[in-house]
């Protein structure tokens, strides 16, 4: 390894600016493996302040950010609309609208595509929309509860709960728990015939944890763990946390 | 009687065809020089779009060019095509060491007409510039994205330079970009006087809307974005008066390569007489208003937050919402539906387009609650027509509002603009007062009048007729 001393003398030229890029260039002999090395390991948090506008201009010009991103990002950006720098105030600003603009720009195509298809699958990607729209909204209750309403009313339309499918129920509870409805989230749960889907389990488990009984909770995954249920790395860690839980 | 002015009016994506700020400003411009002869010459995104503004009578031609689209080459490149490129290349070489760059041999080189589409790529050298710029910025994803990438931008930048303007006096342009580019190539051909009008910032605009756009990528956006920058300095250094509407922005451009002593302000202004007459009718309750459009932009949503939060301190309260509701209807849907899930749809109103004067007659405050203003003329009328004002902190708006921080909130901070709202409630003595001060600042330096008056003289030095300016 040439050392990172390549940094003091390189010549201007091609700069990869993200580490896959710099992968990249590394593989086609562009820059030496260090910039590499470099772009990857001093990535910084996209929310650790001094912000680095060009990592979150990067960012938001992703086609598909998934929720969680967009959040983080959202969250950032609200922070700079605070700036006494009025440009990156308005950065701040123009990035909120645009990341919720994109949002209305699908929910607008999903509501034309219910006129001709008013079918569950449409119903259910209109309702996620709506309820992502509500997690962007954490810096003001109102305007989320009014989304989740949209959301829950686009999921169960006038009937109701009733009308769920199972398909409908992990975005259903998603919206009741987040509408702190933890009493109608158990009642919906209640209704599966099924008492040994496994995703049904979980889904208890998480509104019994916000109901804050603990010991429900631990008993479901001990259950859960017993069985042996297939279940993926994120749902393990929790069943394993819990399930170790003195009763 | 002295020879009449003939100006050279270049706009870009806006008047005739598109409303707003800009447009409205060109129209009134137009009407309030009766004795100039304009002949506009105007960029636009597509052909055959349909005039929004009927042209006055000194309007005496209208061109209108498509970025776009291909002309055909009327005329060959003076001294070859290797001569063209070689001034190209060191054209470039100025842009990338960030020194001035000398238009004055590209022009010379590309006679009217001139389209070198072809000849940019196909000269060796011109092919090694490409190759060895490729090699530099973009190595490691396939060339085909940036040659073509190049290709457009040197297409549109030489669509605009081959273009024979109309003869004028002088070449006046309403901003930067392919507008400005083309009256720096018209000043360098022809000699005559280049003035610039920014109402925003062009290339700060572009950059936004490229750092946004999903579809520009990587080093793309980089190169779209120095383009953008590189031409805007072009029009900053070879203009020969640049105007700017506030001095944050004056500052902007000179740091951008304005001459200082070229630079000067000339704010927006508005018919004062049309405002200050209307006669103020108290009406029941509070009435709150925001004049604009329903789009992201003014972020109609933060006002009806701000509404939400209102409404529950000052019971009794009306919100006009006095704008077109046609310009984003996904976005007026989503206002609209949050407007009725808050319970507001009894003391909130969506007017539409509406003549805004009735309004001022009873309005209580105005408000504004835009990410994105330059120099917003609603405020102005506001203060003539005796109007007190709650605003973002955006633009030129905080030096308007005197930098009270009573009536100013960043962007989307519905809470402290309701807040703002509720001083303004609370102290209506205050308020009289504050709108007093704010009638004498708008008569002293926003008199529409006086705005134009001012652009006929600079027409008349910069053109060299010394025509007399009635009054």
């Amino acid at each position: 390894m040439a050392g990172f001393d390549f940094f003091r003398s390189r010549r201007p030229g091609y700069q990869p600016r993200t580490p896959a890029a710099a992968l990249k260039a590394v593989g086609t002999g562009t820059v030496p493996v260090e910039q590499f090395v470099y772009a990857s390991a001093s990535a910084k948090p996209l929310d650790e302040e001094p912000f680095d506008l060009e990592e979150i201009e990067r960012v938001l010009a992703r086609p598909s950010l998934n929720l969680q991103s967009s959040v983080l990002l959202k969250s950032v950006l609200e922070k700079l609309i605070g700036s006494k720098d009025q440009e990156v105030a308005l950065f701040g600003a123009e990035g909120v609208n645009a990341l919720e603009s994109r949002a209305l720009i699908r929910i607008e195509k999903l509501r034309t595509e219910m006129k001709t298809r008013p079918g569950g699958e449409v119903r259910r990607k209109l309702a996620r929309e709506f309820f992502e729209m509500a997690e962007l909204q954490a810096g003001s209750e109102s305007v989320r509860t009014f989304y989740l309403l949209e959301a829950h009313t686009s999921l169960c339309g006038e009937e109701g709960e009733l009308t769920l499918s199972r398909a409908d129920l992990p975005l259903a509870i998603d919206i009741l728990v987040a509408r702190r409805l933890l009493e109608e989230a158990d009642q919906l749960l209640a209704r599966v015939d099924d008492t040994e889907d496994v995703e049904v389990q979980l889904m208890s488990a998480r509104v019994a944890f916000h109901r804050g009984r603990y010991h429900s909770v631990a008993e479901t995954c001990r259950a859960l763990a017993a069985s042996g249920a297939g279940v993926g790395e994120k749902e393990k860690r929790a069943i394993s946390f819990w399930a170790d839980r003195d009763a | 009687m002295p020879e009449g002015i003939t100006v050279c009016l270049l706009v870009e994506g806006s008047y005739p065809f598109i409303t707003g700020g800009v447009s409205a400003w060109v129209q009134e411009l137009i009407a309030a020089l009766p004795h100039v002869l304009f002949k506009l010459f105007t960029i636009s995104p597509a052909a055959k779009q349909v005039l929004r503004y009927e042209l006055p009578q000194n309007v005496v031609a209208h061109r209108d060019i498509v970025l776009n689209e291909k002309a055909r080459s009327r005329g060959r490149l003076a001294g070859g095509r290797a001569a063209f490129v070689t001034a190209i290349r060191a054209m470039h070489a100025a842009f990338a060491s960030q020194s001035d760059p000398c238009l004055e041999e590209v022009v010379a080189l590309m006679p009217p007409g001139s389209f070198p589409f072809e000849d940019s790529v196909r000269e060796e050298e011109a092919w090694e510039m490409i190759v060895t710029a490729n090699a530099e910025h973009n190595p490691v994803y396939p060339f085909s994205e940036y040659f073509w990438s190049w290709k457009s931008s040197h297409d549109m930048v030489l669509r605009i330079m081959a273009e024979e303007l109309p003869e004028a006096d002088l070449f006046h342009a309403v901003c930067t970009g392919y507008a400005g580019l083309a009256a720096v190539t018209a000043k360098l051909r022809t000699g005559r006087a280049f003035l610039l009008t920014e109402h925003g910032l062009y290339h700060k605009e572009r950059e936004m809307e490229i750092k946004r756009a999903q579809f520009v990528k990587g080093y793309q956006r980089d190169m779209w974005i120095a383009m953008y920058n590189g031409i805007s300095r072009l029009s900053y250094r070879y203009a020969d008066v640049v105007v700017s509407l506030f001095e944050q922005n004056r500052r902007r451009q000179i740091e951008m390569g304005a001459d200082e002593d070229k630079a000067t302000v000339i704010p927006n202004g508005i018919d004062i007489p049309r405002f200050s007459s209307i006669v103020r009718r108290k009406r029941d309750g509070f009435h709150v208003g925001l004049v604009g459009r329903v789009v992201p932009i003014k972020d109609i949503k933060t006002y009806i937050l701000t509404a939400k939060i209102v409404a529950g301190w000052i019971p009794g309260t009306t919100f006009w919402c006095i704008g077109p509701i046609d310009e984003d209807q996904a976005y007026f849907e989503d206002c609209r539906s949050l407007v009725e899930s808050f319970q507001l749809t009894d003391s909130f109103k969506f007017t539409g387009k509406a003549d805004v004067r009735s309004f001022y007659e009873f309005l209580d405050v105005l408000l504004l609650t835009s990410v994105r203003e330059a120099q917003p003329l609603v405020i102005l009328e506001a203060f003539a027509a005796g109007l007190p004002v709650v605003s973002t902190r955006v633009g030129n708006v905080p030096e308007l509002l005197d930098y009270d921080e009573r009536f100013l909130a960043s962007s989307k901070d519905a809470e402290k603009l309701a807040l703002a709202v509720r001083y303004v409630h609370g102290h209506p003595d205050e308020m009289r007062a504050v709108s007093a001060k704010n009638r004498d600042k708008v008569d002293r330096f926003y008199d529409k009048t006086e705005v134009f008056r001012r652009y006929g003289a600079m027409y008349t030095t910069l053109s060299g007729k010394g025509a007399e300016w009635p009054g």
